[in-house]
Formats: C-alpha cells, structure tokens, sequence
C-alpha cells in the first residue's frame, strides 16, 4: 500500500513540462522599418510642405489639414510606396470606358508635389509612339494603383528617359505579372546605370545644363570631359553663394520628426472630425 | 506681403550675393569672437539669422557632414571653431532658438550725424561682459505671472493628452 502510493506520488512529482501552445504571432522582435521607407500613414515625401521664406509665413494649420486628407484618401485605397523608375499601373475610372474603367502601365518619370497636389507622370511607349500621362496620386477617379516593379533610381527626374537611344526601357507590357516588392525592412537598392541618349540634335532639352547633372544618363558619348567641367564651372561662378547660404537652406530632418509625431495623433483627428467618435474618447 | 521684401525675399542684396556674404561671414566671426558687436540694424539684423541657424547646425555633431561643410566655409579659423564647439555649444544646449539679442541705439539728432543710419549692438546671450542696458519684461507683474502658469497648464494637458 506505501509502496503503491509512493510510486503514484513519484509519478506525479516527474520533471515533464507541457509544451507551448504554437501561436500566430512570433515572439521575435520586429524588425523596424528602414529610414527612408517609413508606414506611409506615419511618413510620406508628399507630406513635405514647400520651402516658404520667412518661416512664419508657413501655415501649420493648412499643412495639418492637407495631411489629414491624405490620411483619409489612404484609407479608401492602397496607394504603395514608389519612387521615380518603378513600373506602375493605375486604373481610372471613365464614363464612356467600355467597362466604365481605362487601365494604364507606365514607368514613372517624376512624382512631385506637396499633400493632395502630389503628381507623378507613367510614360509607355505603345507601337513605337511614346504616351505620357500624368496622375494626381490621391484623385478620387483613380481606382486602383497597382505596383508592377519597385526600383529607386539615383535621379528623380527621369525626363531624359525620353531621349534615349533605346526605347524599351520604357515599353512595359500591359499585362506584366506584378513582382513582388522587397520589405520595408531592408534598404533598397539604388539603379546606378547608365542610358544611352539618342544624337544631341534630337534632343528635347539640353541635359548637360541641367543642374545637378543627372547621374543616370550616359552624357560621356556626346561631351567631352572639358566641356563637362566648364559647365561646373559655370554654375559655379554664378550660384556658388546658394551651397554655403545656410539661412536658405532647407532643414528636412527637423520637419521630418514633427510630421512623424502629428500624423500619429492625426487618425484620432480625423476620427472626429468625421464624427465617429466624440473628441472625449 | 509686407514692405521690404521684394518677390518673398526676406533678405537685404548688400552689393552683391558674393560680397554679401563674405560680409555676413565676417561679422559672424566678430561675433563669435567678441560676443557682442555695434554695426547698423540691418548688418545686425541679418547676422542674427545666421548666427542662430549656424548654432543650430553645430548642434548636429561634427561628425555629420553637412555641419562639418558649413562650419569649415562660415568659421575656418581653428582658434573660433573651438570655441564655437566648447564654448558656446554647451551654453546653449539647453536654448531652443533665441541665442541673441538685439538692441537698437538711439539715432543721432545731430544733421551731420544722422546720415550714419540706424545703429544697433548685438550680442550673444549669457556672455561675460557688463549687461546692455535692455529693458527686459518684468516676471513679477501680475500679467506675466498669469500668463507664466497659464503657459505651464497648457503644457502639462499637453502632455498628459500625449501619454493618454
């Protein structure tokens, strides 16, 4: 009888340890997302306000306000993270449309702007003819906005794109299966090549003026290295007082982190303001 | 758009972009030097922005890049530097944006004088000279008292609003 009941208490005193439940939610510390590419409800480039001299002529209200709108349009469509060179595709809506809507793929060639006037233009070349077309990124026609390819390209104004010897970087298929684009936990890499240009004599724009000088565009072929240099010389000569004009400069690492922190308290804002909830709560 | 800033420009041409600003670089300098200067109000006036914004960009660090450019082109001595990083940078940690003061003197009645134009000093604050006779707001008027506590209870609903 006390052997017996020894053994049970021995069994009930065993080292065995009942193994975790396997949940859905992973007990590893995430990973934040990289600088540079933040959760768009907390930071966009969009959200910049334009450089305005004094400083006290900038409305914060208005600013606050434009924010709040594009806060509201992200949340009754997804708009994804895209830089000038990524491939996109949007779908807009239109009345005489068969279908009621007209889809467009196009390789971004600049986005700019500031809150809701924020503009980006697609440039497909369809049957050997060049087409442009530019979005609002937060109209209320524009249905869809899909991301076919996501690339970060060393310049932001990919004008030249126009000009090139080779036409098919911009010829994009239609019906290109979208890839999909890295985490925003990783750092994007940037497109450091090279394009070839068509002869000088066809040119839209003279490229080589243009200042800063687009890194991404293969001027070597046409120019000479003296001549290059006496460009920078020139602008040097007469805009040398604007590199070190501190006062004009403008300081985006500051108004960056009060964006951050006004756009976290602006869905409790825009919550009540459209009366979903009482300013109380 | 008030008088005196043609097409949005706040700032004054004082013969040229160039001269302007080996001008500017010179009274910082001074300033940084002396701590306190007596030039007319608009040479005070413009060395004021950029004496503050250049505290402000030192308050990155030497080792950011934009500050290291800026500072080598406005202070290139070594002995202002220095002093600009040892110096002045831990008076002023604590300061968010006012890091001088500006006193106007008064104008000369006499007619040979007068065309000398609008005289001012300007000075860093906390430096070790004799204070300038500047009428400063008295904190113990009743105004200013109300005024302080109504200051600390936005504040503090400020950041209670925050943390909730």
């Amino acid at each position: 009888m006390n052997m017996s009941l020894l053994r049970v208490i021995r069994r009930l005193q065993s080292s065995f340890v009942a193994p975790q439940r396997p949940t859905l939610i992973s007990t590893d510390a995430e990973k934040p997302n990289v600088e540079g590419r933040e959760d768009a409800n907390l930071f966009s480039l969009e959200y910049i306000p334009p450089q305005v001299q004094p400083e006290w002529h900038r409305n914060k209200l208005k600013y606050r306000l434009e924010r709040m709108d594009c806060l509201r349009r992200r949340q009754a469509i997804d708009i994804p993270e895209f830089y000038p060179g990524s491939i996109l595709a949007v779908t807009v809506a239109d009345n005489y449309a068969p279908g009621k809507s007209m889809r467009f793929a196009g390789r971004c060639l600049y986005k700019d702007g500031f809150g809701l006037g924020c503009k980006f233009v697609l440039r497909n070349v369809i049957d050997n003819e060049g087409v442009e077309k530019m979005y609002h990124l937060f109209a209320p026609y524009i249905q869809k906005v899909e991301l076919l390819r996501l690339e970060k390209w060393i310049d932001t104004d990919l004008r030249f794109l126009r000009d090139a010897a080779d036409q098919s970087i911009c010829e994009i298929d239609p019906n290109m299966q979208a890839e999909s684009p890295l985490p925003k936990t990783e750092e994007l890499p940037v497109y450091k090549g090279k394009i070839r240009l068509r002869e000088i004599a066809m040119w839209e724009f003279l490229y080589h003026k243009q200042w800063p000088r687009p890194y991404n565009a293969y001027l070597e072929e046409h120019f000479i290295e003296e001549e290059l240099i006496e460009r920078e010389k020139i602008h040097w000569q007469t805009q040398s007082h604007l590199k070190y004009d501190i006062c004009k400069h403008y300081d985006v690492t500051k108004i960056k982190a009060e964006i951050m922190d006004e756009m976290k308290d602006n869905r409790h804002r825009v919550d009540v303001a459209d009366k979903k909830i009482t300013a109380d709560a | 758009m008030p008088r005196g800033m043609p097409h949005g420009n706040s700032f004054r041409k004082f013969g040229g972009p160039d001269k302007r600003l080996h001008l500017l670089k010179t009274l910082v300098n001074a300033l940084i030097k002396h701590e306190r200067l007596e030039t007319t109000f608009a040479k005070a006036y413009e060395t004021q922005k950029y004496v503050e914004r250049l505290i402000d960009i030192t308050k990155y660090g030497k080792s950011n890049l934009y500050c290291n450019d800026m500072v080598n082109f406005w202070v290139p001595e070594e002995a202002q530097q220095n002093k600009l990083f040892n110096v002045l940078l831990p008076r002023y940690s604590e300061h968010s944006r006012k890091y001088t003061r500006l006193a106007v003197l008064t104008e000369w009645t006499d007619k040979d004088m007068k065309s000398h134009g609008k005289m001012a000093v300007i000075e860093l604050k906390g430096n070790p000279l004799p204070p300038l006779p500047v009428k400063e707001d008295n904190p113990h008027t009743l105004q200013n008292v109300l005024l302080a506590a109504a200051k600390q209870d936005w504040d503090y609903q400020r950041s209670n609003v925050k943390e909730n």
